[in-house]
């Protein structure tokens, strides 16, 4: 159910600007409109949502340790898995972010013919990177569409991605990496049982979304053909706040743009929003030095407690008996 | 035996292990049935393990007693999660379904087996459940004995009588020992 | 052939579809699987809400007629007070890493054991309460109301997590279903719905000093009663004190092992151990607990718990504080004491008396952990060791998940074990040190009522002890905690007939050469220490 959903949902979102951008003056509101709306949600939202996770306070240092902590002199510590300096935790979170170290972590050991081997199980990791960086890359690269004239590294980024140079215009590495992954990433909600157990129509929209994205783009570049010079004037229209809708923007653009939007303002109040949350994440985040450093509880009140006195008092006369030294006689 | 379906037997094997897998919950039984890792998936690495083993005494000997281990890795497992009695000690029931399977599968089964080797093998089989039955029962009372020693190894519980049943029951905190069918005989 | 019955009309088993999905089925409490509920008079002599009684297979749960209020309440004030439990209720993406991590799930196959549902169940009230487009969208969003039926799966769900962090360790985000669990019970408890298994430690420990209940005198006695024992099979006569003011060191330990087999033989190696070194140490009857049930309660019960070990302190005058081994008491030690109920500026940064070391890891906390202490004492050669006493075991090694993934302490035990016994053997790398698995009973759900899924959780880990002990021979696993010490025998008796749980502070009073002591033929256990040719053996 959550699915097929989904999958409307998207349809829906594709099918409107298909037809709403051949209507004369429309097209201003999924070229300009709907791109300055999605960005403003999500700035305005991506914002909010860290300050209100900023809001409540970290109470406790609650890291996960994941190897040898820093102890006597001559035990060596896992610096990076276990980190108790600020430096270690920086370390730390950048393999997480930029690496997914923890996924990674998916190791497995296999039973073959009476023998132990070690294998990794890291098709996840992989496909969860190459999908990440893929998109990450690809955001980039869309800046040569923004400004004029383009800068050094936008270029040189478009170079390394197109490297291979197959077909014309070439092949971007990060558009097949990205498909791949997003397919990847669907086809193991949809096939193994226990994570389609646990998905939610919030996890295939996302999905859906993102493949559409891929699609139009990859579309747009090979197949249905439109004109770049009048998109690149559309763009950086946008981006210098002088929007207008140059003619020769084929519907496919609206379609691409539209779904664009439609994520970025759907991006702060959904599960995307793990790409702020991981920053913030304190079983992360934190140095696990909490014998050496005081952590402090921002709401920390007094409680009652069973005081000695009150236990003495109890107690004296079985403590006197035993032979237990006592405040007061 | 009958050398038709002990060539098959890796065959009946994977359909044997099939159907017992599908006594779990769905989401679970493709987990059980495809991690291969012994430590990543105990149960799924112990069935596999022991199924084979078990196949080939039943199509030999027939002798449950010599395979009393391999049956037992299956039957301890089963016998402490959520089954009831019946369905933790069907696997050999199961095992009839899958050969029957196995002879459906290809026309010349049905022919080429006799009906008096079928009915010494489901003799056999017949013989390995009772076994099963009993690995169970041992299995339980372990639990129980195991459960009852935990009990009274707690000494400052039972010093104020909080846990003791009677009181329980009076507190109305529990129902009563006795007979449920659903569930079994339990101290709910 | 003539029709035959399927395995559907066969069995009663039927997973078959329609099946609905994990929102809409409704949970059926099981016993064996469940603890007994907490005493009404325990809630209410700790000051705690809502005491009542009520029977988990009822209808009924007898809830106070405001009781979504409360919930609701309790949940948004955490919201508010965590950001740990704010951010994990908004972005974890369901990517399933952690779903096999988990032993309950491993050794039951039930679906809802997979840490990120566990997690859902809660997750779901958030999105309908608490976001927009749950309010709005309803199910489509992933909300769910909360009705008595989620409820009652939310209490059977959180008391079948121990709490031990595995799938946080695997988490891309690190979410942590401890915490999510940690404050899930908190919530319940509002409604007084805890279990007596944690909640009756509680009251004693709060009134009497004691997760056991044990009184000052029965404390005093219990030990001295194993000092007597090592009196008889070692020939060393020892004089524990108690309360004692003015000595250099306060060592508390879980009070399970003052009194339960074969956490005693631990304690007694404590003592054997500062008697070898002369430490100039006391115990305390006031302070006898250093476990913390409080933890499994709520944050506050925990602090309020926890006082009393640093009050002690400072009022017998130590300079600092040795802890014993435990697992869940280390996670309060490490994570929480000094951010409860320090800073502990009346006490001295712990060196050792005997080595000069300092323990620069324990700082601010001015507390130190056993086997910190005596891997220090190895490395400095003030031991004296015979390790061929325990020739005659081989040993494996179960890290405990808060002391590995709440602490980080790997090599010291290691350090330990090896010097102390000549054959170790380790279980395989996907289930030791950090990737630990659970005994299976932590967290407060070690009680006997419970036993099946107690066997269940244990799965993981008495596989991976089987293994060694197919391979190697593995007879012993040595452990720093006294819950494995309660709950491993039971769980090996089970998957692993033959194999014992020993205390790793055991292992070396067992090696130690202790001054004046008489012909060493008994163990700890007073057991005949089986000779080998030569002292050496295998």
């Amino acid at each position: 159910m959550g699915v097929m959903l989904s999958l409307i949902a998207v349809l829906v979102i594709v099918l409107v600007p298909l037809a709403g951008s051949q209507v004369s003056g429309l097209q201003y509101v999924f070229g300009v409109f709907f791109p300055y709306a999605g960005f403003a949600v999500l700035l305005a939202g991506f914002v909010f949502k860290v300050l209100n996770w900023a809001k409540s306070p970290v109470p406790f240092r609650i890291p996960t340790t994941a190897g040898q902590e820093f102890s006597l002199p001559w035990i060596k510590q896992a610096k990076l898995d276990n980190p108790s300096t600020t430096t270690g935790v920086i370390g730390r979170m950048a393999f997480e972010i930029l690496a997914f170290r923890s996924l990674f972590r998916n190791t497995k050991a296999e039973l073959r013919s009476g023998n132990l081997i070690y294998g990794p199980a890291k098709w996840l990791w992989l496909g969860a990177l190459a999908f990440h960086w893929a998109f990450f890359i690809i955001a980039v690269r869309h800046l040569r569409l923004f400004v004029q004239p383009i800068p050094g590294w936008v270029e040189f980024l478009d170079k390394i991605d197109s490297i291979m140079q197959i077909g014309t215009p070439p092949v971007y590495i990060t558009d097949v990496l990205l498909i791949g992954g997003v397919t990847f990433l669907l086809l193991r909600r949809l096939l193994i049982p226990r994570v389609r157990y646990i998905s939610l129509p919030a996890d295939y929209f996302p999905l859906f979304l993102i493949l559409a994205i891929g699609t139009t783009g990859i579309l747009m570049r090979f197949f249905i053909r439109t004109d770049i010079v009048a998109v690149k004037s559309l763009l950086v229209g946008l981006a210098t706040f002088h929007p207008f809708i140059p003619k020769n923007v084929g519907a496919i653009f609206f379609i691409h743009a539209t779904l664009v939007s439609v994520l970025m303002a759907y991006f702060p109040f959904s599960k995307l929003m793990h790409l702020g949350g991981i920053f913030l994440s304190p079983t992360r985040n934190l140095a696990n030095n909490n014998r050496m450093v005081r952590h402090v509880n921002p709401w920390s009140y007094p409680v009652k407690v069973h005081t000695y006195d009150e236990y003495e008092d109890e107690f004296r006369d079985l403590m006197k008996g035993a032979g237990i030294p006592v405040e007061r006689e | 035996m009958n050398n038709w379906l002990f060539e098959r037997k890796s065959s009946i094997s994977e359909g044997w292990l099939r159907r017992i897998f599908e006594t779990y919950p769905p989401e679970a039984a493709t987990f059980l049935s495809n991690q291969n890792d012994r430590f990543a998936n105990p149960i799924g690495s112990a069935f596999l393990s022991a199924a084979g083993p078990i196949l080939e005494e039943l199509f030999g000997e027939g002798n449950p007693e010599t395979v009393e281990g391999f049956i037992d890795e299956i039957i301890r497992i089963r016998a402490v999660q959520d089954f009831r009695p019946s369905d933790a000690v069907s696997i050999f029931f199961l095992l009839k379904l899958a050969i029957r399977d196995e002879m459906t599968k290809e026309k010349e089964g049905q022919d080429k087996i006799k009906t008096e080797d079928i009915l010494f093998l489901e003799s056999k089989i017949d013989k390995f459940s009772l076994a099963a039955f009993d690995i169970y029962m041992k299995c339980r009372e372990r639990v129980w004995e195991i459960r009852f020693n935990d009990f009274i190894k707690r000494p400052f519980v039972l010093s104020e009588a909080a846990m003791c049943p009677s009181y329980l029951i009076k507190k109305g905190m529990i129902k009563d020992v006795g007979f449920d069918g659903e569930k079994g005989c339990s101290l709910s | 052939m003539a029709k035959d019955l399927t395995q559907k009309e066969m069995l009663r088993i039927d997973y078959n579809p329609p099946k609905s999905g994990w929102m809409d089925t409704p949970v059926k409490i099981k016993p064996g699987i469940y603890c007994h509920p907490a005493k009404p008079e325990k809630i209410t002599d700790v000051g705690m809400p809502n005491a009542h009684t009520w029977n988990p297979l009822d209808e009924d749960w007898n809830l106070p007629a405001n009781w979504q209020q409360i919930f609701f309440e309790g949940m948004r004030e955490r919201l508010d007070k965590h950001r740990s439990f704010k951010i994990f209720m908004d972005i974890c993406v369901r990517c399933g890493a952690c779903a096999d991590k988990c032993h309950f799930f491993l050794g039951s196959g039930d679906p809802k054991n997979m840490p990120v549902v566990r997690a859902e169940l809660l997750r779901s009230i958030y999105r309908k309460e608490f976001t927009t487009a749950g309010k709005i969208l309803g199910s489509l969003a992933g909300g769910r109301e909360l009705t008595p039926a989620v409820l009652k799966e939310l209490w059977y769900y959180f008391f079948q997590c121990t709490e031990c962090r595995r799938c946080s360790l695997f988490c891309p985000y690190g979410i942590d279903t401890a915490e999510i669990t940690i404050i899930g019970r908190e919530i319940l408890n509002l409604l007084g719905l805890n279990i007596n298994w944690i909640q009756e430690p509680v009251s004693n420990c709060y009134h009497i000093g004691n997760h056991l209940g044990l009184k000052p005198h029965t404390f005093k006695e219990n030990i001295e009663f194993l000092r007597d024992d090592i009196e008889s099979y070692v020939g060393v006569r020892i004089e524990p004190t108690f309360n004692r003011k003015g000595a250099e060191v306060l060592f508390v330990t879980p009070s399970g092992d003052v009194f339960a087999e074969p956490g005693i033989y631990t304690l007694m190696g404590y003592l054997m151990l500062f008697e070898h070194i002369g430490l100039d140490y006391t115990w305390s009857t006031y302070a006898s607990e250093s476990g913390n049930f409080g933890f499994f309660t709520s944050f506050e019960m925990a602090k309020r718990l926890n006082a009393k070990i640093y009050a002690e302190a400072k009022r017998l005058g130590v300079k600092f504080i040795i802890g014993g081994e435990c697992g869940h008491m280390w996670r309060v030690i490490h994570q929480y004491m000094d951010t409860f109920n320090g800073p502990a500026d009346f006490l001295e940064v712990p060196v050792s008396p005997m080595t000069g070391t300092t323990f620069e890891n324990a700082r601010s906390s001015k507390m130190i952990h056993i086997t910190e202490f005596t891997a220090d004492l190895i490395k400095h050669g003030k031991l004296k060791i015979d390790p061929s006493r325990n020739n005659h075991m081989k040993v494996t090694f179960h890290d405990s998940c808060n002391t590995s993934r709440a602490m980080g302490i790997l090599e010291e035990p290691r350090y330990v074990i090896n010097n102390v016994c000549k054959h170790f053997y380790e279980m395989p790398d996907t289930t030791i040190r950090e990737q630990t698995f659970c005994c299976g009973s932590g967290s407060g759900l070690n009680a006997s009522e419970n036993m099946e899924i107690r066997l269940r959780g244990g799965l993981p880990r008495a596989n991976a002890v089987k293994y060694v002990h197919e391979k190697h021979g593995v007879d012993t696993v040595a452990c720093i905690c006294a819950i494995d010490r309660a709950v491993l025998p039971a769980s090996m008796e089970y998957w692993v007939p033959g194999v014992k749980v020993a205390g790793v502070s055991e292992l070396v009073a067992n090696a130690l050469i202790m001054e004046g002591e008489g012909e060493r033929t008994l163990n700890l256990r007073g057991e005949e220490i089986p000779v080998t040719e030569g002292g050496d053996n295998v």
